[in-house]
Protein backbone atom coordinates (compact mmCIF):
# COMPACT_ATOMS: atom_id res chain seq x y z
CA UNK A 1 0.00 0.00 0.00
CA UNK A 2 1.26 3.71 -0.59
CA UNK A 3 1.43 6.43 1.92
CA UNK A 4 -0.88 8.15 -0.44
CA UNK A 5 -3.35 5.15 -0.20
CA UNK A 6 -2.73 4.98 3.21
CA UNK A 7 -3.94 8.64 4.02
CA UNK A 8 -7.12 7.65 1.59
CA UNK A 9 -7.94 5.23 3.99
CA UNK A 10 -7.43 7.40 7.18
CA UNK A 11 -9.76 9.97 5.32
CA UNK A 12 -12.28 7.61 4.52
CA UNK A 13 -12.30 5.92 8.22
CA UNK A 14 -13.12 9.58 9.08
CA UNK A 15 -16.13 9.52 6.38
CA UNK A 16 -15.08 11.34 3.91
CA UNK A 17 -16.73 10.88 0.79
CA UNK A 18 -14.45 11.99 -1.92
CA UNK A 19 -11.40 10.39 -0.03
CA UNK A 20 -13.09 7.03 -0.72
CA UNK A 21 -14.06 7.57 -4.43
CA UNK A 22 -10.44 8.21 -5.25
CA UNK A 23 -9.48 5.39 -2.96
CA UNK A 24 -11.62 2.78 -5.25
CA UNK A 25 -11.00 4.18 -8.50
CA UNK A 26 -8.69 2.36 -9.57
CA UNK A 27 -10.61 -1.00 -8.26
CA UNK A 28 -13.50 -0.64 -9.39
CA UNK A 29 -13.82 -1.53 -12.50
CA UNK A 30 -12.15 -4.79 -11.71
CA UNK A 31 -14.93 -4.82 -9.13
CA UNK A 32 -17.64 -4.81 -12.02
CA UNK A 33 -15.83 -7.44 -13.91
CA UNK A 34 -15.41 -10.02 -11.02
CA UNK A 35 -19.57 -9.42 -10.13
CA UNK A 36 -20.44 -8.98 -14.16
CA UNK A 37 -18.68 -12.85 -14.80
CA UNK A 38 -20.25 -14.09 -11.47
CA UNK A 39 -23.68 -12.85 -12.45
CA UNK A 40 -23.56 -12.86 -16.43
CA UNK A 41 -25.50 -9.41 -16.75
CA UNK A 42 -24.31 -6.05 -16.42
CA UNK A 43 -27.72 -4.82 -14.56
CA UNK A 44 -27.31 -7.01 -12.05
CA UNK A 45 -23.36 -6.88 -11.90
CA UNK A 46 -24.04 -2.64 -11.61
CA UNK A 47 -26.47 -3.44 -8.61
CA UNK A 48 -24.20 -5.82 -6.84
CA UNK A 49 -20.96 -3.74 -7.55
CA UNK A 50 -22.29 -0.53 -5.96
CA UNK A 51 -23.81 -2.62 -2.97
CA UNK A 52 -20.68 -3.69 -2.27
CA UNK A 53 -19.26 -0.81 -2.42
CA UNK A 54 -21.26 1.02 -0.01
CA UNK A 55 -20.76 -1.85 1.96
CA UNK A 56 -17.09 -1.32 1.69
CA UNK A 57 -17.54 1.99 3.03
CA UNK A 58 -19.82 1.66 6.03
CA UNK A 59 -17.41 -1.30 7.07
CA UNK A 60 -13.90 0.73 6.48
CA UNK A 61 -13.15 1.35 9.65
CA UNK A 62 -13.01 -2.57 10.59
CA UNK A 63 -10.20 -2.68 7.87
CA UNK A 64 -7.06 -3.27 9.93
CA UNK A 65 -4.39 -3.76 6.72
CA UNK A 66 -4.35 -7.58 7.63
CA UNK A 67 -4.50 -7.83 3.33
CA UNK A 68 -4.21 -5.19 1.33
CA UNK A 69 -6.61 -2.93 0.47
CA UNK A 70 -7.56 -4.54 -2.74
CA UNK A 71 -7.81 -7.68 -1.25
CA UNK A 72 -10.50 -6.78 1.43
CA UNK A 73 -12.38 -5.02 -1.27
CA UNK A 74 -12.88 -7.57 -3.57
CA UNK A 75 -13.44 -9.80 -0.97
CA UNK A 76 -16.99 -7.33 0.09
CA UNK A 77 -17.46 -7.92 -3.72
CA UNK A 78 -17.22 -11.52 -3.75
CA UNK A 79 -19.37 -11.61 -0.82
CA UNK A 80 -22.22 -9.31 -2.00
CA UNK A 81 -22.35 -11.82 -5.51
CA UNK A 82 -22.77 -15.08 -3.18
CA UNK A 83 -25.57 -13.13 -1.47
CA UNK A 84 -27.04 -12.01 -4.21
CA UNK A 85 -27.18 -15.21 -5.96
CA UNK A 86 -28.57 -16.37 -2.64
CA UNK A 87 -31.35 -13.92 -2.42
CA UNK A 88 -32.29 -14.87 -5.88
CA UNK A 89 -31.58 -18.53 -6.24
CA UNK A 90 -33.51 -20.12 -9.43
CA UNK A 91 -34.08 -23.82 -8.80
CA UNK A 92 -31.51 -24.62 -11.67
CA UNK A 93 -28.92 -22.32 -10.68
CA UNK A 94 -26.66 -24.54 -7.75
CA UNK A 95 -24.59 -27.49 -9.63
CA UNK A 96 -21.67 -29.30 -9.20
CA UNK A 97 -20.65 -30.05 -12.67
CA UNK A 98 -24.18 -29.22 -13.98
CA UNK A 99 -27.76 -29.31 -12.91
CA UNK A 100 -30.44 -29.19 -15.54
CA UNK A 101 -34.05 -28.92 -14.18
CA UNK A 102 -36.80 -31.21 -16.26
CA UNK A 103 -40.71 -31.58 -14.98
CA UNK A 104 -39.74 -34.31 -12.83
CA UNK A 105 -37.29 -31.90 -11.24
CA UNK A 106 -33.65 -31.48 -11.12
CA UNK A 107 -30.81 -33.87 -12.11
CA UNK A 108 -27.13 -33.90 -12.32
CA UNK A 109 -25.04 -34.46 -15.27
CA UNK A 110 -21.51 -35.74 -13.65
CA UNK A 111 -19.17 -34.46 -16.26
CA UNK A 112 -16.73 -37.35 -16.93
CA UNK A 113 -13.28 -36.00 -17.67
CA UNK A 114 -11.44 -37.83 -20.54
CA UNK A 115 -11.15 -40.84 -19.28
CA UNK A 116 -13.87 -43.10 -21.50
CA UNK A 117 -13.35 -40.90 -24.54
CA UNK A 118 -10.29 -39.74 -26.20
CA UNK A 119 -9.53 -36.02 -26.40
CA UNK A 120 -9.25 -34.11 -29.43
CA UNK A 121 -7.27 -31.47 -29.91
CA UNK A 122 -9.51 -28.00 -29.27
CA UNK A 123 -9.61 -25.54 -31.73
CA UNK A 124 -8.54 -22.42 -30.22
CA UNK A 125 -10.70 -19.81 -31.90
CA UNK A 126 -13.88 -22.09 -31.34
CA UNK A 127 -13.44 -22.54 -27.96
CA UNK A 128 -12.39 -18.64 -27.30
CA UNK A 129 -16.27 -18.20 -28.56
CA UNK A 130 -17.31 -20.33 -26.39
CA UNK A 131 -15.64 -19.35 -22.82
CA UNK A 132 -18.01 -16.79 -21.76
CA UNK A 133 -20.65 -18.61 -22.32
CA UNK A 134 -19.52 -21.78 -20.67
CA UNK A 135 -17.83 -20.35 -17.78
CA UNK A 136 -21.75 -19.72 -17.01
CA UNK A 137 -22.76 -23.02 -16.67
CA UNK A 138 -20.11 -23.33 -14.30
CA UNK A 139 -21.03 -24.05 -10.25
CA UNK A 140 -20.17 -20.77 -8.62
CA UNK A 141 -17.62 -22.01 -6.33
CA UNK A 142 -15.54 -22.90 -10.00
CA UNK A 143 -16.72 -19.43 -11.14
CA UNK A 144 -15.05 -17.93 -8.76
CA UNK A 145 -11.60 -19.06 -8.74
CA UNK A 146 -11.86 -19.26 -12.58
CA UNK A 147 -13.05 -15.59 -12.66
CA UNK A 148 -10.26 -14.62 -9.52
CA UNK A 149 -7.32 -16.19 -11.17
CA UNK A 150 -7.73 -16.34 -15.39
CA UNK A 151 -9.86 -13.44 -15.99
CA UNK A 152 -8.34 -11.37 -13.01
CA UNK A 153 -5.19 -12.61 -12.57
CA UNK A 154 -4.75 -12.65 -8.94
CA UNK A 155 -2.08 -14.97 -7.44
CA UNK A 156 -2.87 -17.85 -5.26
CA UNK A 157 -2.76 -16.28 -2.14
CA UNK A 158 -4.24 -13.04 -3.29
CA UNK A 159 -7.26 -15.80 -4.04
CA UNK A 160 -7.12 -17.81 -0.97
CA UNK A 161 -7.40 -14.03 0.87
CA UNK A 162 -10.22 -13.36 -1.09
CA UNK A 163 -12.04 -16.57 -0.31
CA UNK A 164 -10.92 -17.19 2.89
CA UNK A 165 -9.30 -20.70 2.63
CA UNK A 166 -6.19 -22.38 2.64
CA UNK A 167 -4.04 -22.16 -0.28
CA UNK A 168 -3.81 -25.56 -1.20
CA UNK A 169 -7.81 -25.53 -1.43
CA UNK A 170 -7.39 -22.85 -3.85
CA UNK A 171 -5.04 -24.98 -5.93
CA UNK A 172 -7.04 -28.34 -6.13
CA UNK A 173 -10.37 -26.28 -6.48
CA UNK A 174 -8.64 -24.14 -9.73
CA UNK A 175 -7.46 -26.96 -11.09
CA UNK A 176 -10.94 -29.13 -10.92
CA UNK A 177 -12.57 -25.49 -11.79
CA UNK A 178 -10.63 -25.54 -15.17
CA UNK A 179 -10.73 -29.32 -16.28
CA UNK A 180 -14.48 -28.86 -15.38
CA UNK A 181 -14.89 -25.84 -17.94
CA UNK A 182 -12.93 -27.75 -20.35
CA UNK A 183 -15.29 -30.22 -20.31
CA UNK A 184 -18.76 -28.28 -20.62
CA UNK A 185 -16.48 -26.56 -23.77
CA UNK A 186 -15.85 -30.17 -25.28
CA UNK A 187 -19.10 -31.06 -24.76
CA UNK A 188 -20.32 -28.46 -26.30
CA UNK A 189 -17.78 -28.41 -29.32
CA UNK A 190 -19.15 -32.33 -29.77
CA UNK A 191 -22.67 -30.99 -29.84
CA UNK A 192 -21.87 -28.37 -32.72
CA UNK A 193 -19.73 -31.19 -34.70
CA UNK A 194 -22.70 -33.68 -34.43
CA UNK A 195 -25.17 -30.93 -35.60
CA UNK A 196 -22.74 -30.34 -38.35
CA UNK A 197 -22.79 -33.86 -39.19
CA UNK A 198 -26.35 -34.42 -39.04
CA UNK A 199 -27.05 -32.01 -41.53
CA UNK B 1 3.13 -39.89 -11.65
CA UNK B 2 0.35 -41.01 -13.50
CA UNK B 3 -2.32 -39.84 -15.65
CA UNK B 4 -4.84 -39.53 -12.41
CA UNK B 5 -2.79 -36.50 -11.13
CA UNK B 6 -2.05 -35.35 -14.67
CA UNK B 7 -4.88 -32.63 -14.29
CA UNK B 8 -3.58 -31.22 -10.87
CA UNK B 9 -0.81 -31.18 -12.24
CA UNK B 10 -1.26 -29.39 -15.56
CA UNK B 11 -3.20 -27.21 -13.77
CA UNK B 12 -0.21 -26.02 -11.93
CA UNK B 13 2.05 -25.85 -14.58
CA UNK B 14 -0.09 -23.71 -16.05
CA UNK B 15 0.42 -21.21 -13.28
CA UNK B 16 4.13 -21.85 -13.13
CA UNK B 17 3.09 -23.57 -9.26
CA UNK B 18 5.18 -26.82 -9.77
CA UNK B 19 8.23 -27.30 -7.82
CA UNK B 20 11.37 -28.28 -10.23
CA UNK B 21 11.24 -32.00 -9.45
CA UNK B 22 7.66 -31.88 -9.73
CA UNK B 23 7.84 -30.12 -13.34
CA UNK B 24 10.68 -32.82 -14.65
CA UNK B 25 7.93 -35.06 -13.59
CA UNK B 26 5.12 -33.88 -15.44
CA UNK B 27 6.99 -33.19 -18.33
CA UNK B 28 7.94 -36.40 -18.59
CA UNK B 29 4.96 -37.93 -18.41
CA UNK B 30 3.51 -35.83 -20.90
CA UNK B 31 6.24 -36.57 -23.39
CA UNK B 32 5.09 -40.07 -22.89
CA UNK B 33 1.43 -39.90 -22.53
CA UNK B 34 -0.73 -38.86 -25.55
CA UNK B 35 -4.13 -38.67 -23.70
CA UNK B 36 -2.74 -36.51 -21.11
CA UNK B 37 -0.88 -34.52 -23.46
CA UNK B 38 -3.90 -33.27 -25.54
CA UNK B 39 -5.77 -32.69 -22.15
CA UNK B 40 -3.00 -30.77 -21.27
CA UNK B 41 -3.03 -28.95 -24.71
CA UNK B 42 -6.71 -28.09 -24.21
CA UNK B 43 -6.67 -26.89 -20.64
CA UNK B 44 -3.83 -25.09 -21.75
CA UNK B 45 -6.22 -23.39 -24.70
CA UNK B 46 -9.43 -23.17 -22.43
CA UNK B 47 -6.97 -21.39 -19.74
CA UNK B 48 -5.53 -18.99 -22.88
CA UNK B 49 -9.03 -18.28 -24.29
CA UNK B 50 -10.25 -17.17 -20.47
CA UNK B 51 -7.37 -14.84 -20.38
CA UNK B 52 -7.92 -13.22 -23.40
CA UNK B 53 -11.68 -12.31 -22.58
CA UNK B 54 -12.47 -8.87 -22.69
CA UNK B 55 -13.39 -6.53 -19.85
CA UNK B 56 -16.57 -4.97 -19.75
CA UNK B 57 -17.23 -1.38 -19.02
CA UNK B 58 -19.48 -0.62 -15.93
CA UNK B 59 -22.08 1.63 -17.35
CA UNK B 60 -21.51 5.60 -18.05
CA UNK B 61 -23.59 6.68 -14.68
CA UNK B 62 -22.06 4.36 -12.37
CA UNK B 63 -19.64 7.11 -10.54
CA UNK B 64 -22.57 9.39 -10.28
CA UNK B 65 -24.84 6.79 -9.06
CA UNK B 66 -22.37 5.48 -6.58
CA UNK B 67 -21.72 9.03 -5.39
CA UNK B 68 -25.07 9.51 -4.40
CA UNK B 69 -25.70 6.13 -2.50
CA UNK B 70 -22.42 7.12 -0.68
CA UNK B 71 -23.86 10.34 0.21
CA UNK B 72 -27.21 8.64 1.77
CA UNK B 73 -25.27 6.02 3.79
CA UNK B 74 -22.75 9.27 5.00
CA UNK B 75 -26.15 10.49 6.24
CA UNK B 76 -27.61 6.96 7.92
CA UNK B 77 -23.96 6.31 9.10
CA UNK B 78 -23.99 9.55 11.61
CA UNK B 79 -27.51 8.35 12.69
CA UNK B 80 -26.34 4.92 13.40
CA UNK B 81 -23.06 6.31 15.81
CA UNK B 82 -25.75 8.05 17.36
CA UNK B 83 -28.22 5.41 17.69
CA UNK B 84 -25.30 3.75 18.74
CA UNK B 85 -24.17 6.05 21.64
CA UNK B 86 -27.96 6.14 22.68
CA UNK B 87 -27.39 2.57 23.25
CA UNK B 88 -23.67 2.78 24.71
CA UNK B 89 -25.85 5.44 26.99
CA UNK B 90 -29.08 3.55 28.39
CA UNK B 91 -26.31 0.34 29.42
CA UNK B 92 -24.40 2.61 31.44
CA UNK B 93 -28.28 3.34 32.86
CA UNK B 94 -29.63 0.78 33.26
CA UNK B 95 -25.35 -0.68 34.98
CA UNK B 96 -26.32 2.92 37.44
CA UNK B 97 -30.34 1.63 37.51
CA UNK B 98 -29.15 -2.28 39.35
CA UNK B 99 -26.20 -0.65 41.58
CA UNK B 100 -29.08 1.55 42.80
CA UNK B 101 -31.39 -1.19 43.39
CA UNK B 102 -29.13 -3.58 45.09
CA UNK B 103 -27.40 -0.52 47.48
CA UNK B 104 -31.28 -0.39 48.45
CA UNK B 105 -31.57 -3.80 49.03
CA UNK B 106 -28.51 -3.36 51.17
CA UNK B 107 -29.67 -0.62 53.14
CA UNK B 108 -33.02 -2.57 53.44
CA UNK B 109 -31.51 -5.19 55.42
CA UNK B 110 -28.91 -2.83 57.36
CA UNK B 111 -32.21 -0.17 58.14
CA UNK B 112 -34.01 -3.28 59.52
CA UNK B 113 -31.13 -3.61 62.15
CA UNK B 114 -30.81 -0.01 62.91
CA UNK B 115 -34.44 1.05 62.71
CA UNK B 116 -34.78 0.49 66.29
CA UNK B 117 -32.08 2.76 67.23
CA UNK B 118 -32.99 5.75 65.37
CA UNK B 119 -36.79 5.72 66.71
CA UNK B 120 -36.12 8.41 69.10
CA UNK B 121 -36.16 12.05 69.64
CA UNK B 122 -37.76 13.01 66.06
CA UNK B 123 -40.50 15.83 67.38
CA UNK B 124 -38.18 18.53 66.67
CA UNK B 125 -36.84 17.25 63.10
CA UNK B 126 -40.09 17.10 61.96
CA UNK B 127 -40.49 20.48 61.35
CA UNK B 128 -37.00 20.64 59.48
CA UNK B 129 -38.74 18.57 57.34
CA UNK B 130 -41.70 20.52 56.35
CA UNK B 131 -39.78 23.44 55.65
CA UNK B 132 -37.72 21.05 53.07
CA UNK B 133 -41.08 19.83 51.73
CA UNK B 134 -41.91 23.65 51.33
CA UNK B 135 -38.39 24.43 49.35
CA UNK B 136 -38.91 21.33 46.84
CA UNK B 137 -42.30 22.35 45.98
CA UNK B 138 -41.07 25.59 45.04
CA UNK B 139 -38.11 24.38 43.56
CA UNK B 140 -40.34 22.65 41.07
CA UNK B 141 -42.97 25.44 40.23
CA UNK B 142 -39.77 26.85 39.11
CA UNK B 143 -38.47 24.51 36.85
CA UNK B 144 -41.52 23.97 36.01
CA UNK B 145 -41.78 27.19 34.65
CA UNK B 146 -38.96 26.99 32.97
CA UNK B 147 -38.96 24.15 31.27
CA UNK B 148 -42.09 24.22 29.64
CA UNK B 149 -44.21 21.24 29.53
CA UNK B 150 -41.10 18.58 29.88
CA UNK B 151 -42.22 15.05 30.56
CA UNK B 152 -39.48 14.24 32.34
CA UNK B 153 -41.23 16.75 35.11
CA UNK B 154 -43.76 14.42 36.48
CA UNK B 155 -41.12 12.06 37.01
CA UNK B 156 -38.51 14.46 38.77
CA UNK B 157 -41.52 15.59 41.27
CA UNK B 158 -42.66 12.47 41.83
CA UNK B 159 -39.27 11.21 43.03
CA UNK B 160 -38.57 14.22 45.25
CA UNK B 161 -41.15 13.90 47.05
CA UNK B 162 -40.54 10.96 48.94
CA UNK B 163 -36.76 11.82 49.11
CA UNK B 164 -37.11 14.13 51.85
CA UNK B 165 -38.31 11.33 53.86
CA UNK B 166 -34.92 9.61 53.81
CA UNK B 167 -32.99 9.69 56.88
CA UNK B 168 -29.91 11.19 57.22
CA UNK B 169 -27.39 8.33 57.02
CA UNK B 170 -24.07 8.48 55.56
CA UNK B 171 -24.89 4.96 53.18
CA UNK B 172 -28.32 7.02 51.90
CA UNK B 173 -25.95 10.00 51.21
CA UNK B 174 -24.02 7.74 48.75
CA UNK B 175 -27.38 6.27 47.44
CA UNK B 176 -28.47 9.75 46.93
CA UNK B 177 -24.98 10.69 44.67
CA UNK B 178 -25.72 7.48 42.65
CA UNK B 179 -29.01 8.25 42.10
CA UNK B 180 -27.73 12.20 40.66
CA UNK B 181 -24.94 10.03 38.46
CA UNK B 182 -27.89 8.19 36.93
CA UNK B 183 -30.09 11.64 36.59
CA UNK B 184 -27.29 13.29 34.38
CA UNK B 185 -26.43 10.71 32.26
CA UNK B 186 -30.21 9.90 31.33
CA UNK B 187 -30.28 13.53 30.86
CA UNK B 188 -27.60 13.57 28.32
CA UNK B 189 -29.29 11.09 27.04
CA UNK B 190 -32.00 12.56 26.06
CA UNK B 191 -29.92 15.22 25.41
CA UNK B 192 -32.22 17.47 28.34
CA UNK B 193 -28.92 19.39 29.39
CA UNK B 194 -30.06 22.72 30.39
CA UNK B 195 -29.95 25.21 33.41
CA UNK B 196 -32.55 23.54 35.09
CA UNK B 197 -30.40 20.10 35.68
CA UNK B 198 -28.10 21.89 38.11
CA UNK B 199 -31.15 23.47 39.99
CA UNK B 200 -32.24 19.57 40.27
CA UNK B 201 -28.82 18.63 41.45
CA UNK B 202 -28.21 21.01 43.92
CA UNK B 203 -31.95 20.36 44.96
CA UNK B 204 -31.51 17.02 45.23
CA UNK B 205 -28.34 17.84 47.07
CA UNK B 206 -30.03 19.99 50.00
CA UNK B 207 -33.18 17.75 50.36
CA UNK B 208 -30.55 15.04 51.18
CA UNK B 209 -28.39 16.44 53.63
CA UNK B 210 -31.23 18.28 55.28
CA UNK B 211 -33.18 15.39 55.69
CA UNK B 212 -34.14 14.24 58.87
CA UNK B 213 -34.54 11.01 60.00
CA UNK B 214 -37.76 9.23 60.03
CA UNK B 215 -40.09 7.10 61.50
CA UNK B 216 -41.23 4.94 58.57
CA UNK B 217 -37.88 3.96 58.12
CA UNK B 218 -38.86 0.51 56.72
CA UNK B 219 -41.11 1.89 54.24
CA UNK B 220 -38.45 4.23 52.71
CA UNK B 221 -36.44 1.72 50.61
CA UNK B 222 -39.04 0.29 49.16
CA UNK B 223 -40.81 3.61 47.54
CA UNK B 224 -37.15 4.43 46.58
CA UNK B 225 -37.15 1.35 44.96
CA UNK B 226 -40.27 1.59 43.03
CA UNK B 227 -39.74 4.93 42.11
CA UNK B 228 -36.42 4.26 40.78
CA UNK B 229 -37.86 1.74 38.45
CA UNK B 230 -40.32 3.85 37.19
CA UNK B 231 -38.31 6.70 36.26
CA UNK B 232 -36.50 4.52 34.42
CA UNK B 233 -38.85 2.61 32.18
CA UNK B 234 -40.05 6.21 31.90
CA UNK B 235 -36.89 7.31 30.63
CA UNK B 236 -36.77 4.38 28.44
CA UNK B 237 -40.10 4.86 26.90
CA UNK B 238 -39.60 8.11 26.28
CA UNK B 239 -36.10 8.04 24.55
CA UNK B 240 -37.86 5.15 22.40
CA UNK B 241 -40.47 7.56 21.15
CA UNK B 242 -37.56 9.98 20.62
CA UNK B 243 -36.04 7.96 18.52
Amino acid sequence: MGSQEVSLIRQSKAGDIESFERLIAKYQKKAFNIAYHMLGNPEDANDVTQEALIKAYKGIKNFRGRSSFSTWLYTIVNNTCIDFIRKNRKANIIYLDREYETEEGVYKIQLNSNEDTPEQLFEKREVQRLVRESIGELGYDYRKVIILRDIEDFSYKEIAQILNCPEGTVKSRISRARNSLKAIIGEKLKDREEGQHGL
Amino acid sequence: MDCKNCETYSSAYIDNMLSEEEELKFKNHIRECKSCNIAFENLKIVVESTNMLEKVEPPADFSGELHKKLQDAKKCKSKSVLFNKGKMLSGIAATLLILVLSLSLVNNFLNCKKGVEFYSGTSDMEQGEESTNVDIASDNAEKRAMDGADDKEPIMALRMAPEDEISEDTSREMQGNTVKNGEVNSEEDTGLIGESDSNEKSAINESIQNLPDDKNLSRVPGLILALILIAGIAISVYKTIRR
